[in-house]
């Protein structure tokens, strides 16, 4: 599928980010250069939950996000739409939209993207609701959890509070979320009926119910000797540990954004996502109609953002990437940053995103943290960023991202001249 | 540009548990409110809700199939149900399930498994247990849904899917999103619509701590009163409504039975407040509008109107001057009615469930009523079709949705 097809280009002119490297885009790029990871020990004592499995997360740093929300603000939502608020007015800032905002704010709209939602609200107010049920009394719950539990949550606080009057969306799609939401975005500015679209992604699963079902899932880390989220491609599939925050990013067709004189960080070359319950069958068939599609040749990509969870996938990921890349994969650097962020789940793929595109900015590739000292899957066929970052002219990337439900989405992008 | 048609419709419904009898029912003006059966409502002041009475996955699955899915959520039970129905009245037969067809499933979800999510929570809770609870993420997660349709209905074969969650226009947003899809010619055919259950002590106390929901149910099935002057809050139900789009040619080649065709979609945002509308009702016109202009008809060949209707004191006022704004001389000429003063409010499944309704009234030419508009809101004075079903010749039929969060939505449904 080619969602470009009436050949209008959109292009990225801002983005924000609330991450446990960073709550704004510069702290952000620094930490992940410099490889500064934020680890936090998980305490349910206080719920009397000792059978913890996984002692470790990515946390983002409180202090700063509750800057930022006033705290009657913050009471109404889950920490996870409070970091989709953050990061959208960062985005908003970065690309200055206040007067296109002003001006027509039917023609701005929003999609965001989560696993979870607002579940840490949920199960907070669940503890409530048993004390009642016990006292047999009317169970006053918190008058905000209506609009604080459902991951549409996110959109709406967020359009309410930047009077966004266009498209409106809420995605639930897992891991792919932060992509897929650009594919809703693109769509949206393709119809022609917006003309900047804020699209993203949050998540805050270190709570008690999300890490019985990712451990359920096999998927959680249980120890954590080593300082980083995980060890990607290293085919120890230890599993990974949880991060949190939100990424979202403003989205315009070209003309508007030259027209208004915005910044331009990139293009974004095509969209394609397929499901199958074989990760690899549906990564082959995403890619191969990625590149068909999009009129692009694999020799353009100049590096590649990985999903890299430190799981089984890891092996089916690099199958996927020998499949369509051949030989080319001795040449193209790939990279992941979930051992420095931890897995936000959803927020993740607008993490990886944005550190795709500052990569693209600055013309360096981050390195895989923390497995130096380790061989990787089929490694004289695959160029890992592995130890050092590469300074490099870069014009093209791909990221792409994969579900625990067997969805693989993928981008390119690409920078554009002046 | 490509057209898209409507081949095959299933739904499990507080009034049925299939499209016929939900149909049969909702033009007899027949109540699916009850007093819970789910859990104790004793504590709430809501005490009604739309059920699915009388369900069976038994009756819609092999036993091999049964033993998979009776992991999944009720509301997964109920989509999957649905889903295979629409997929035998749409007779897509299993050499249409390959890799060559492109097929996608877009469906609307707003709550999630919180049947088996509040489990999980309160096994949490109360056993102070993180581990042992297997299959918890693939029971409530939204995103995993996909995978249930996908292992169950299609044969696993490869397929573009997406769940989207805007509150209670979910359902409305799923089947214009796959509309839009199949029509620019990224897929081909697709299983749209939307499931819920959220009939769960949490989501009720959520909604009734708020006074959301209606608050005089002694006689249950006029607790949901869409319009009229009695309205004290919206019912909360459960149910599916599944749809089978697909391209005009696709569906024609393989000689598939035809209902009609989706027209047109249109989706902003009131950017106003989290849950109440605004007064003026300008962006859910604007939404009709746009929806109007995608299916290029024009205003006055709208006849009936599946509105919102959700019997809040706010949403009814506000959803009457939204059409006014909208049709202006025109509405009222239109045949309006509110399918949620009988299923009540299944949320994220209450759109797609309308638009089935709505697909029905134009193709058999009768507009199901709206029941229990008695004492009418003299604000909302519009036709909104009271009590009795209204034979009536229909062009083009619209179904409304508006959400919290400040969605609105509206789709367009037609002769080809």
């Amino acid at each position: 599928m080619n969602i470009m097809h009436n050949n209008e280009k959109v292009v990225i002119t801002g983005m924000g980010i609330v991450s446990p490297l960073g709550s704004n885009l510069e702290e952000y790029w620094g930490n992940l250069r410099d490889g500064v990871v934020n680890f936090g020990n998980i305490d349910f004592s206080h719920l009397g939950i000792t059978d913890i499995p996984v002692y470790k997360a990515h946390f983002v740093s409180k202090k700063k996000p509750a800057g930022c929300i006033p705290l009657n603000t913050k009471k109404k939502m889950d920490d996870s739409v409070a970091y989709s608020l953050i990061a959208t007015k960062e985005a908003v800032q970065d690309a200055i939209l206040y007067d296109v905002i002003l001006n027509n704010p039917e023609r701005v709209g929003v999609v965001l993207g989560s696993t979870f939602g607002g579940i840490g609200y949920a199960e907070k107010e669940y503890l409530r609701y048993m004390s009642y049920e016990e006292k047999k009394i009317f169970p006053r719950v918190s008058a905000y959890l209506s609009i604080a539990m459902f991951s549409c949550a996110a959109p709406g606080q967020v359009s309410v509070s930047h009077n966004f009057k266009g498209k409106i969306y809420s995605i639930p799609d897992g891991n792919t979320s932060g992509i897929d939401s650009m594919f809703y975005a693109i769509r949206a500015l393709n119809s022609g009926s917006v003309d900047v679209m804020l699209a993203g992604s949050f998540e805050a699963p270190i709570t008690p119910f999300c890490i019985s079902s990712l451990f359920s899932l096999g998927k959680l880390k249980k120890e954590s000797s080593e300082n980083f989220c995980c060890s990607p491609f290293s085919g120890k599939n230890e599993g990974f540990l949880l991060g949190e925050g939100s990424g979202v990013l403003s989205l315009e067709r070209e003309d508007f954004a030259r027209k208004r004189g915005a910044k331009i960080y990139g293009r974004i070359v095509n969209y394609q996502s397929v499901i199958n319950s074989n990760i690899i069958s549906a990564g082959e068939r995403c890619l191969a109609s990625l590149f068909k599609s999009g009129g692009i040749g694999i020799n353009e990509i100049d590096f590649i953002v990985a999903y890299g969870d430190g799981t089984q996938t890891d092996q089916k990921e690099i199958e996927v990437l020998k499949r369509v890349f051949g030989k080319a994969l001795t040449t193209i650097p790939i990279t992941a940053i979930k051992p420095i962020t931890g897995h936000a789940l959803s927020a993740s793929s607008s993490f990886e995103i944005i550190a795709g595109v500052l990569s693209l900015k600055k013309n360096v590739i981050i390195p895989i943290r923390g497995v130096q000292n380790m061989s990787l899957i089929e490694e004289t066929k695959v160029c890992y960023a592995k130890n050092i970052e590469k300074h490099k002219l870069l014009k093209t990337f791909l990221i792409y991202c994969i579900g625990f439900n067997g969805k693989y989405s993928a981008i390119i992008v690409r920078k554009v001249s002046e | 540009m490509r057209k898209v048609v409507v081949t095959g419709l299933g739904g499990v419904t507080p009034i049925g548990n299939n499209v016929n009898e939900y149909w049969d029912n909702l033009i007899n003006g027949v109540s699916g409110i009850y007093h819970l059966s789910r859990f104790d409502a004793k504590l709430f002041r809501c005490k009604v809700g739309g059920e699915i009475r009388n369900f069976k996955i038994e009756d819609f699955f092999m036993k091999e199939e049964v033993e998979i899915i009776k992991e999944a959520d009720d509301s997964v039970k109920y989509g999957l149900s649905a889903a295979k129905m629409a997929l035998e009245d749409a007779k897509v037969t299993p050499d249409l399930l390959v890799e060559s067809e492109k097929w996608g499933i877009i469906l609307g979800q707003t709550v999630g498994g919180c049947k088996t999510g509040e489990a999980g929570i309160r096994y949490l809770l109360k056993e102070r247990r993180i581990t042992g609870r297997e299959k918890l993420y693939r029971s409530c997660t939204i995103d995993s849904v996909l995978t249930w349709f996908n292992s169950i209905l299609l044969n696993n074969i490869s397929y573009y899917g997406a769940m989207i969650s805007t509150g209670c226009a979910a359902g409305t947003d799923a089947i214009g999103q796959g509309f839009h899809l199949v029509r620019d010619g990224l897929i081909d055919i697709a299983i749209v619509g939307g499931l819920e259950a959220p009939l769960t002590p949490l989501v009720f106390s959520a909604f009734d701590v708020v006074g959301a929901m209606a608050k005089h149910t002694t006689v249950p099935a006029e607790a949901s009163c869409p319009f009229s002057l009695k309205r004290s809050g919206f019912v909360l139900a459960e149910g599916a409504g599944i749809v089978i789009i697909e391209e005009l040619e696709h569906a024609v080649r393989r000689g598939a039975n035809i209902y009609g065709e989706v027209k047109g979609y249109g989706n902003n945002s009131s950017a106003y407040h989290m849950t109440a509308p605004d007064p003026s009702g300008k962006m859910l016109g604007e939404a009709m509008l746009e929806a109007i202009e995608d299916a290029g008809c024009s205003k006055e060949e709208i006849d009936h109107i599946n509105a919102h209707g959700s019997s809040t004191p706010l949403n009814d006022v506000s959803e009457t001057r939204a059409i006014k704004y909208a049709f202006g001389k025109f509405a009222r000429g239109i045949s309006i009615n509110s399918t949620k003063s009988m299923i009540g409010h299944p949320l994220g499944a209450a759109g797609a469930l309308e638009f089935i309704s709505a697909i029905l009234a134009l193709k058999k030419g009768i507009v199901p009523p709206t029941i229990n508009l008695n004492v009418v809101d003299p604000e909302c004075d519009l036709d909104y079709t009271p009590n009795v079903a209204k034979k009536r010749e229909l062009r083009y039929v619209m179904s409304n949705s508006a959400g919290f969060g400040g969605v609105n939505c509206s789709l367009i449904f037609g002769r080809i």
